[in-house]
C-alpha cells in the first residue's frame, strides 16, 4: 500500500486548486481541490481536507477527503475513516471503514460493468475486444 | 481467591421499526407490542437458510442470511444489522452494521444502515446511503 508521499509520482499540493480534465500515467496523491476529470492509469488517493468536485477515473481510488462526482475505479475503491464519496460508484472491490460515507448508486463486484471505462484507459481484456460477434452469411 | 460471578446483560434497548420509539425489553423477549404506535414489533433475530420470499422481513434484532439463504423482499428492516452470506434482494433498513460475505450478493433501491463491511467478492447493486440512522417519527396529536 503507497501510504507514504514518496510513493507517489505526483502530488498535489494542499495549497492547489485546479479546474479542468487531469491525466496521471501511473499513481497520484490529491491534497488540494480540483474540479473536473481525474483519470489514473494506476492508485490515486484523495487525502484528508482536499475536496474534488470531479468524476474519477483510476485503478484504485483510496479516499480520505471528500468526493463530489462519480468515482469508476478498475480495481479498488478504499474509503478510509473519514472518507466521504457523494456520487455514483463502480469498482470490482470496495473496503470501507467505519465512519466513511457513502450517498450514491453503487456497482460493486458486477464483472460485466465494474470500471468499465476505467479499464479501457488501462488495460483492455481481449474478451471485451471479442464481444461484437460478426455473422457470416 | 474471591471469583467474580459475571451477570449477563438480562435486558437490552431496542427500537422500534415502525415509529422509532425506544424501549426495554428482556433479552428473551421474542415480540412485543411497541408504547410508541401500538403495534406488534419482532424482537427476536432472523435466521433465513433457504429462499424466503416475502413482502417486509422486519426485526428489531438481527438478520442473518446463510450461504444457500436467498431473500426477495420489498423491504429488510432490522435493529442490530445484517449479516450475509447469501443474497439479497430489496430495500435495506438498518441503524446497526451490515456484513457482506465474500459470496454475498444485494440488488435493490436502497440500502441505508449505519457501517457495512464488504468482503471481497461481493456483489452490490443499488444506492447506498451510509451512515444512516433512522429518523423518529413525532407521535400524532389526537
Amino acid at each position: 500500500m503507497a501510504t507514504n508521499s514518496q510513493d507517489f509520482n505526483t502530488i498535489i499540493g494542499p495549497d492547489a486548486s485546479f479546474k479542468g480534465d487531469l491525466k496521471f500515467e501511473s499513481s497520484a496523491q490529491v491534497l488540494g481541490k480540483i474540479e473536473g476529470t481525474i483519470t489514473a492509469k494506476g492508485r490515486l488517493e484523495v487525502s484528508g481536507g482536499s475536496e474534488c468536485k470531479a468524476t474519477v477515473l483510476a485503478k484504485e481510488v483510496i479516499v480520505e477527503g471528500h468526493i463530489q462526482g462519480n468515482v469508476e475505479a478498475g480495481d479498488l475503491v478504499e474509503l478510509k475513516p473519514k472518507g466521504m464519496i457523494t456520487g455514483d460508484i463502480v469498482a470490482a472491490r470496495m473496503s470501507m471503514a467505519e465512519g466513511a460515507a457513502i450517498d450514491g448508486h453503487c456497482r460493486i463486484g458486477v464483472s460485466n460493468n465494474a470500471g468499465g471505462s476505467a479499464k479501457s484507459s488501462t488495460e483492455v481484456k481481449p474478451a471485451a475486444i471479442r464481444a461484437p460477434k460478426v455473422v457470416t452469411t | 481467591m474471591v471469583r467474580m460471578k459475571t451477570k449477563a446483560a438480562t435486558r437490552k434497548m431496542i427500537r422500534c421499526y415502525f415509529c422509532g420509539h425506544e424501549l426495554e425489553v428482556s433479552v428473551k423477549t421474542m415480540s412485543t407490542t411497541c408504547p410508541g404506535c401500538n403495534k406488534a414489533i419482532k424482537v427476536e433475530d432472523v435466521v433465513v437458510k433457504t429462499y424466503l420470499p416475502v413482502n417486509d422481513l422486519q426485526t428489531c434484532g438481527k438478520i442473518k442470511i446463510t450461504k444457500r439463504g436467498r431473500v426477495a423482499a420489498r423491504l429488510l428492516q432490522c435493529g442490530e444489522g445484517i449479516e450475509c452470506e447469501g443474497s439479497v434482494e430489496g430495500e435495506i433498513e438498518t441503524d446497526g452494521h451490515v456484513k457482506l460475505g465474500p459470496k454475498a450478493s444485494w440488488k435493490g433501491k436502497t440500502l441505508r444502515c449505519g457501517s457495512i463491511d464488504i468482503a471481497v467478492g461481493a456483489q452490490i447493486i443499488g444506492e447506498m446511503k451510509i451512515p444512516w440512522k433512522r429518523p423518529k417519527t413525532k407521535k400524532k396529536s389526537k
